[in-house]
C-alpha cells in the first residue's frame, strides 16, 4: 500500500446502516440463564389459532413440514404470562405436538464492560434481530 | 508532527449526531474534540504505516511463539482459552481488525506501546467522524485512513472465498461505545453483500444443537465484542468450547492481546526500534520502567517509575514491565497514536490525547490531516 499511494484517504466513507433510523426489537433476553422456548406445531392452522400467520415459521419441507411459533418466556418451568414483550404460549396449547425450548443469558452476565462513557447513541434506535 | 489550533464548525455536534455520535454533553471536556488537530507530514505517516506493517508480522512470530512453546500461563491466559487459540492458530483462523498504540513525536521510531488485538473500540471515530471532519473541514488535504474502505474490502475477500456468508454481530449494547463500533462493522459487512445482524450478546441462544439468534436461527459466525479471557467464567463456555461457530476476533488474539506479548516480542525481536524494553520481571530492565497489567483495558492499573498508578479492577492480575517512555507532550496533552490494521494491513489511525501520562478513560479523540 505505501509505495504506490497517492493518497492515504478513503475515497468515500458512506454508512448503509447507521445513517438509517431501525426498528427497536423487543428483546425476550435476559441474564440468569433464562429459558425460552416456542410451540412446535403439525400444521399452520395450529399455529395460527394461537399466534398469527406473521409469526409462525414453517420448518424442513413437504412431508417433513412442521411449523414453529415465536419464542416465549418460561419462569420455573411454566409459561410466563402474555405481556407486550413476550407473545405467551398461546392459547390453544392442545395443538401443539411439542416445545423447543432455547437457553439464553449464558454469554456476558454479570459484566460490565467498564468502559468510561464517552458519547451516547440515544438518539438512534437500533435493529436487533436475526 | 505538529497540534493545531482550529475553529470547531459551528454545528459539530450536530453534525457528529448525524453521524450517530451524540456527545455526552455533560462532560467537562467532549470525548471528540476538533478545536484542536494534529498535522503530520507525508514521511511520518510512512514512518507510521511501515512500523506498524512490520509490527504485525513480529506480533505474528510471537504469537507462534507463545503457542508453539505453550507460554499462555506467563501471559495469563487461561488454560481453557490457550486450548481454543492454540487450535484456531492451526487452522490460521482470519482476524479482522486490531489496533497498535504507538508512542510517536514525528522524530524517531515509532515504538509500540502495546496491541489492542481482541476487542478495540474508538474505529468509528477513526474511519468515519474525522474523515467527514477532513471532507468538510480541509477538503483538498489528506489523512491516513482507508480504514473503511479495508473493511469492506476484507469482508468482500471473505465472501467471495466463501468464508463468511452470515454474521452476526454481538456487545453488550448498554455500552454506546461498544455498540457503536459493532454496529459499524455490521455496517461494514452489509455493505460488502455478507448478511449481518446485530444481536445483543446476552441474547444469544442455545437450544441444544446450536447457538441461536433471536428468531431462533442458527449462528454459524460471530463477532463478538467481549473478551477473550471474559468468556471461561461465562455459562456457555462450555458449549462455545465444543461448537463449530466461527468466531471474529478468533480466540487466538487473545495472545498478542496479552501485553505480556511486549516481553515475548523483546525476547524474540531484542534492540528493534519499534519496541521498548520489557520483560516479566522489572528487575530484568534497566532504568525506569512502567508495569502493567497482563490483561488490563482502558490505561487502568499502570503503575509510572513515580509510583503513581491509575486506577482500575485489574491491581491483583500478574503484570508485566516495559521501559519507561513517557509520551511527548504538546500543549500539555500527552498524544498516543493509534494506528489500525485490518487484516494484516495497517490502514491507518487515530489520535487520542489525555492530560495524563497514562492514556486512561478520559482521554480525547483528536482528528488529524497531512501535510496542507
Amino acid at each position: 500500500m505505501s509505495g504506490d499511494l497517492v493518497r492515504w484517504r478513503s475515497r468515500a466513507v458512506d454508512l448503509r446502516l447507521l445513517g438509517t433510523a431501525g426498528s427497536l426489537m423487543t428483546l425476550l433476553a435476559g441474564c440468569s440463564g433464562a429459558t425460552y422456548q416456542r410451540n412446535v406445531y403439525k400444521d399452520t392452522s395450529g399455529c395460527t389459532a394461537d399466534y398469527s400467520a406473521t409469526v409462525c415459521v414453517q420448518q424442513g419441507q413437504q412431508m417433513a413440514d412442521r411449523f414453529l411459533g415465536p419464542t416465549y418466556r418460561v419462569k420455573s418451568g411454566q409459561p410466563s404470562p402474555c405481556t407486550s414483550r413476550d407473545p405467551g404460549a398461546g392459547s390453544f396449547m392442545s395443538r401443539r405436538i411439542g416445545v423447543e425450548p432455547t437457553v439464553r443469558g449464558g454469554f456476558a452476565c454479570d459484566r460490565s464492560s467498564s468502559r468510561r462513557r464517552r458519547y451516547t447513541t440515544s438518539g438512534r434506535s437500533w435493529s436487533f434481530g436475526g | 508532527m505538529e497540534r493545531l489550533h482550529l475553529d470547531p464548525r459551528p454545528d459539530w455536534q450536530a453534525r457528529l449526531a448525524e453521524l450517530g455520535m451524540e456527545l455526552e454533553t455533560s462532560a467537562a471536556s467532549p470525548y471528540w474534540r476538533e478545536d484542536a488537530a494534529y498535522r503530520f507530514g507525508g514521511d511520518e505517516v510512512e514512518t507510521l504505516h511501515e512500523a506498524a506493517d512490520e509490527l504485525i508480522d513480529m506480533i505474528d512470530a510471537a504469537t507462534d511463539h507463545v503457542i508453539r512453546s505453550d507460554r499462555f500461563d506467563e501471559l495469563g491466559i487461561p488454560r481453557s482459552v490457550a486450548e481454543l487459540a492454540a487450535r484456531s492458530w492451526r487452522e490460521r483462523e482470519p482476524s479482522l481488525y486490531g489496533r497498535f498504540d504507538l508512542r510517536f513525536d514525528g522524530d524517531g521510531a515509532p515504538k509500540l506501546l502495546e496491541y489492542n488485538a481482541d476487542t478495540p473500540t474508538a474505529l468509528f471515530e477513526a474511519s468515519v467522524v474525522q474523515w467527514h471532519w477532513l471532507e468538510e473541514r480541509f477538503p483538498g488535504a489528506d489523512q491516513y485512513n482507508s480504514i473503511h474502505e479495508g473493511l469492506i474490502g476484507l469482508w468482500n475477500d471473505w465472501r467471495r472465498a466463501g468464508r463468511f456468508g452470515r454474521v452476526h454481530f454481538a456487545c453488550m449494547p448498554e455500552d454506546d461505545d461498544d455498540l457503536l463500533t459493532t454496529a459499524y462493522l455490521q455496517d461494514t459487512a452489509v455493505q460488502a453483500g455478507l448478511d449481518g445482524l446485530l444481536i445483543p450478546l446476552d441474547a444469544v441462544g442455545w437450544n441444544g444443537r446450536s447457538f441461536v439468534d433471536l428468531a431462533e436461527a442458527r449462528i454459524e459466525a460471530m463477532f463478538k465484542l467481549y473478551p477473550w479471557d471474559w468468556l471461561p467464567d461465562d455459562d456457555f463456555f462450555p458449549q462455545l468450547q465444543a461448537s463449530p461457530m466461527r468466531m471474529l476476533e478468533p480466540p487466538w488474539r487473545v495472545v498478542p492481546s496479552s501485553k505480556g506479548i511486549l516481553a515475548v516480542l523483546w525476547e524474540l525481536f531484542p534492540g528493534h526500534p519499534n519496541l521498548l524494553p520489557a520483560a516479566f520481571d522489572a528487575s530484568r530492565l534497566d532504568g525506569p520502567s512502567v508495569v502493567k497489567p497482563l490483561l488490563g483495558r482502558e490505561g487502568a492499573n499502570v503503575r509510572l517509575p513515580s509510583g503513581e498508578a491509575s486506577d482500575g479492577a485489574y491491581a491483583a492480575m500478574p503484570t508485566v514491565a516495559q521501559a519507561f517512555a513517557p509520551l511527548p507532550a504538546f500543549d500539555g496533552w500527552h498524544p498516543v497514536i493509534g494506528v489500525w490494521t485490518v487484516g494484516r494491513e495497517p490502514r491507518g489511525m487515530g489520535v487520542r490525547e489525555d492530560r495524563n501520562l497514562v492514556t486512561g478513560r478520559g482521554a480525547r479523540f483528536v482528528p488529524h490531516l497531512i501535510g496542507h
